[in-house]
């Protein structure tokens, strides 16, 4: 696996605190893309009832996307992924997410690292298999859920 | 002969009908080990030569999920649903398929995760495309 914090130091995934959650909130995908994903307030407020973990994708001192994770019995699901869409195609995408894999591969919780997402979205699947997920079925919303097979 | 013959002229459709109609289709409740999760598994026929629809509710203490898809086989009983728990908030459920085939579906039955994933498998491979 690549070294992910060697590539590149000025990308950078932290947790959210109470000075940089509403920042995640004004995030924006392009209109095509919004169907996928709920909005981060959504998530944000699931987070406060499930066993889900929001992150912050920061390019230098700027918050450019969100990221969140759960775990549920040692399997750990990138639940949301984003970036906003005036930073979209520079490779932050990529680089933020080979650390959020390095932190989860990491975890005595995670034995698996899944994700999901809506069956139309195309692009996500090829995201997330350029760094190493399968297909491996179906979810209840019929969504794709993948699994991370580099472990 | 004729007083005969007028019972098997009603027998007959109903035979036929029953036939067509494919074989049994059984409702399973599975509790968890614990006993405080359970999966009910329920099926119907929309049409007599059509798929069986199953039904999957997923049952936690503070409410259920249930979805649905359908199951390539003439009947649902326990010869061909089965259900393995692998503790008292995961469990796999089996449901084969007349061709050999099966669906196999990855639940979660956990206080924040109500969950299933459906996977086809062909001779117990995962097959997903």
């Amino acid at each position: 696996m690549e070294n992910p914090s060697s590539t590149d130091r000025r990308v950078q995934l932290k947790p959210l605190t109470r000075y940089t959650w509403e920042q995640a909130t004004q995030l924006q995908l392009h209109d095509y893309q919004a169907d996928f994903l709920p909005s981060v307030m959504f998530s944000l407020a699931q987070s406060k009832f499930e066993n889900l973990f929001p992150y912050g994708i920061f390019e230098g001192d700027d918050l450019v996307g969100f990221a969140m994770y759960g775990e549920f019995d040692q399997v750990c699901w990138i639940s949301r992924f984003m970036l906003d869409k005036a930073h979209q195609e520079k490779g932050i995408g990529r680089l933020a997410l080979l650390q959020l894999l390095d932190l989860l591969r990491k975890s005595p919780r995670c034995k698996e690292i899944r994700t999901s997402f809506a069956r139309q979205n195309a692009l996500a699947e090829y995201f997330f298999r350029s760094v190493g997920f399968e297909p491996m079925g179906e979810g209840v919303d019929r969504e794709i859920v993948m699994r991370w097979t580099k472990k | 002969m004729k007083i005969l013959r007028r019972p098997l002229l009603l027998i007959l459709p109903m035979l036929l009908f029953i036939t067509a109609c494919g074989g049994p289709i059984e409702s399973f409740n599975f509790k968890s080990p614990d006993g405080d999760r359970s999966i009910d598994v329920t099926g119907k026929r929309e049409s007599p030569a059509g798929p069986i629809i199953v039904s999957v509710k997923l049952n936690v203490p503070q409410g259920s999920e249930t979805f649905s898809f359908e199951h390539q086989a003439g009947s649902l009983t326990k010869e061909n649903v089965s259900a393995t728990w692998i503790n008292n908030g995961r469990c796999n459920l089996t449901f084969k398929h007349d061709d050999g085939t099966s669906w196999e579906v990855e639940t979660f039955l956990l206080d924040d995760k109500v969950q299933a994933i459906k996977k086809f498998q062909i001779d117990g491979k995962s097959i997903f495309h």
